[in-house]
């Protein structure tokens, strides 16, 4: 044995050696590919050709400063680039812009990270669901100023969307749109589970809860078909699920957001609503991802009774129709959301904008809110036309072939807009409600005690509920 | 029942296996059908209802936008120097812990192979922020080596390594320590040699666990120029649309790696399957 293992040592398996000498070979070669290549930014992020500047020369030339901008989707990369670069060429040519494009797969993991770590951007696209938590974390300033100023108009922001930005009474986005959450049903699978004569009125797009969840559990009982289609039922959007539930500009958490309480029947209203959703035998595709595009698809393939979303999902939901991959059968109608009484319920609004950190570096937030401002002022035309700013419907109107009478049916609602609900850290109710939906699609068992949390929010909103 | 239907139910009882193993392959194909199948085809045609299951419709346009508009080899170029890196590291230091744990006279080894037994089923969520804020503290945000050392100490390679080299009789390092060899010598002249299998399934598995480390790479990454495929194929999906023929055309280019990794350490990789399984 001792001979063979010298002879071995002398001559060790040559076919290894020379693997790894290959793949030795072909690491050392990406080490030094990656090393060189690393640090060569691929998108030109500024341009300083002062010949390319149309705005008249500041008298004192500002100090170099560079910012990072993390954006999702309020144009495409591209377009969002192409604003960049015209700003830092024309405007503000001391400052060079790191614009990440953010997917939205994730974007939540990637912002909070960021937050927890220290590498929060000078500048986020955000939406209500980041808005509420990085202002009460202290990470957000406050922009009072910077919309006060006599450059920016706020005028074609309607008064009643502008404490949509708010957060305890401080505004802290410059906003690009606004988002209008919605009901969308499938008349067909109605019409198919027997319960047609629940259809809401075409009239005033109104229901009763006890209607709905009829419905919803009728259609559930067809083949290969959900009852209802949710978004934000994914265990990251707690936050966001609250819009569902905040009317009409009413508090419903106490001083501090510390507890969540009741003090209107609008709110209260659409928490019942949830509570249906939550008991109902309603069946629910699960959502997968940040944007449920999944829940979009199967309401498009036409196997889902009634989904709740915005209007820039209508919107696609037109153009399938449209361009024939929708299900033929799909008959789309938008509708309010189902109130005791069947009166027309509150529809929900959720801001859209632009934030910026609140840091020692004035500089850097100063660079970071002029660009914002910018972006959201309405001043400049070329970037109303890439952002179409403050345009409500924004998304839907994107897409062709959308039927105008049905986007003008979504201002209508818009008329009773309701705030979202801010920065509360904590309340067993809701989440109890949240665990329920969302129980059969996510195990384990949720960690709270939904039941006594249920029971709990039944005291405290059944005087509520009696309107007089 | 006579004599031939007996041989007959036999017969059939024999093919239910195969039977079995061909749908479960179909299932499992069906997915990857779809992909290469759709990524083919314009955006419109990979959404009909009720879905197709051939091609209607051949196009060439999602890939020369894949190529034309996007800078989809710099992400693969990325990708695959981050998934080798990453993959090769884990491979030699998995090796180099895991030899000592098994044939060494090492004191606590037992307690440190337990440890690292109980990282492997720590949630990734437990240690995000604290392992970003080290990477921060590194200097090593938005940097492809932020991807990399993190993941160059992996339990699961520990343990892989460890249950395999446990199989080798440890009668060939008495022979080479009688013969003089050193321990660093024995590492790479005998144990390497011997655990090629375990080698070679390994490096497959730490390959794809870098590849497909979308949240990681998501999280450490924000330069365009330093996205990876994972990453990069992200970005083709927006808020309320997403053109699944250009998502499928990326996914089919970025699983061209992963299917050349897997054929050419297949061997190795089917052989590492079987770590552990029989107590020899």
């Amino acid at each position: 044995m001792a001979t063979r293992m010298s002879t071995s040592l002398r001559s060790p398996s040559r076919g290894l050696s020379a693997r790894i000498a290959s793949v030795g070979g072909v690491v050392l070669a990406l080490l030094l590919a990656g090393c060189s290549g690393s640090d060569s930014p691929e998108t030109p992020v500024t341009s300083t050709d002062p010949s390319a500047t149309s705005a008249e020369p500041s008298p004192t030339p500002a100090e170099p400063v560079t910012i990072d901008v993390w954006i999702a989707d309020f144009a495409s990369a591209e377009d969002m680039q192409g604003l960049i670069d015209r700003y830092t060429a024309e405007v503000a040519p001391h400052v060079t812009i790191n614009y990440t494009h953010l997917p939205w797969q994730g974007i939540d993991e990637k912002v909070n990270v960021a937050a927890a770590g220290g590498t929060f951007p000078d500048l986020l696209g955000a939406s209500a669901f980041q808005l509420a938590p990085l202002a009460v974390d202290g990470l957000l300033a406050p922009v009072d100023e910077y919309l006060a100023e006599p450059d920016y108009d706020f005028a074609d922001v309607p008064a009643e969307l502008q404490p949509l930005g708010e957060v305890d009474g401080t505004p802290y986005i410059f906003m690009v749109g606004v988002d209008t959450q919605v009901l969308m049903i499938n008349r067909t699978l109605f019409r198919d589970a027997g319960v047609a004569g629940l259809i809401p009125d075409e009239t005033d797009r109104s229901w009763s809860r006890d209607n709905f969840v009829e419905a919803v559990e009728a259609i559930s009982e067809l083949p290969d078909t959900y009852g209802l289609g949710m978004w934000d039922v994914s265990p990251l959007h707690d936050k966001f699920l609250d819009s569902f539930i905040y009317n009409d500009g009413d508090q419903y958490t106490s001083e501090g957001n510390a507890e969540f309480t009741f003090n209107s029947s609008g709110n209260v209203e659409k928490y019942q609503w949830l509570v249906d959703v939550a008991t109902s035998e309603a069946s629910l595709p699960g959502m997968t991802g940040t944007t449920a595009q999944n829940v979009l698809d199967t309401f498009m393939q036409g196997n889902v009774g009634v989904m709740s979303h915005n209007e820039g999902w209508y919107g696609v939901i037109q153009a399938a129709i449209k361009d024939g991959t929708a299900a033929p059968d799909l008959d789309v109608m938008l509708v309010h959301y189902p109130t005791a009484d069947g009166s027309p319920g509150a529809v929900n609004a959720y801001p859209r904008g632009l934030v910026i950190k609140d840091q020692d570096d004035t500089a850097r937030q100063e660079a970071a809110a002029d660009f914002a401002q910018w972006l959201t002022s309405g001043q400049d035309e070329g970037v109303n036309d890439v952002l179409l700013k403050k345009n409500i419907p924004v998304r839907a109107s994107l897409v062709d072939g959308v039927p105008y009478d049905e986007l003008k049916a979504i201002n209508g609602m818009q008329e009773k807009v309701i705030r979202p609900v801010y920065a509360i850290p904590d309340y067993p109710q809701f989440r109890a409600i949240w665990f329920a939906i969302r129980q059969p699609l996510f195990a384990p068992n949720p960690p709270y005690d939904a039941e006594e949390a249920l029971r709990r929010f039944e005291a405290e909103a059944s005087p509520l509920l009696d309107r007089g | 029942m006579d004599r031939r239907q007996i041989a007959t139910a036999k017969r059939a009882f024999a093919w239910a296996p195969l039977a079995l193993v061909v749908v479960a392959a179909l299932a499992s194909l069906a997915p990857v059908y779809w992909m290469l199948m759709n990524s083919f085809q314009p955006n419109t045609a990979t959404r009909t209802s009720p879905p197709a299951f051939y091609p209607t419709q051949f196009t060439l346009e999602n890939f020369t936008y894949l190529f034309g508009e996007t800078p989809v080899l710099r992400w693969l170029g990325n990708s695959l120097f981050v998934s080798l890196v990453s993959a090769s590291f884990v491979v030699y230091l998995s090796a180099l812990a895991a030899f000592p744990l098994a044939k060494r006279r090492l004191p606590g080894a037992r307690l440190l192979f337990w440890i690292a037994l109980v990282f492997m089923v720590v949630p990734r969520e437990v240690y995000l922020v604290p392992l970003f804020i080290e990477m921060r503290n590194l200097h090593l945000t938005d940097n492809l080596w932020g991807l990399i050392l993190p993941a160059v100490a992996w339990p699961f390679g520990v343990f892989l390594m460890r249950q395999f080299i446990s199989t080798v009789p440890s009668e060939l390092f008495e022979a080479a320590q009688i013969d003089g060899a050193s321990s660093v010598r024995m590492f790479h002249q005998i144990l390497l040699p011997v655990v090629k299998p375990a080698v070679g399934a390994l490096a497959v598995f730490a390959f794809v666990h870098s590849w497909n480390d979308y949240i990681w790479q998501l999280i450490m990454i924000s330069s365009p120029n330093k996205r990876t495929l994972p990453l990069g194929v992200a970005t083709l999906s927006e808020e309320l649309f997403t053109n699944y023929g250009y998502v499928l055309a990326a996914a089919s280019f970025g699983a061209l790696p992963l299917l050349v990794i897997f054929v050419f350490f297949q061997r190795f990789f089917t052989s590492g399957l079987t770590v552990g399984a029989v107590k020899g």
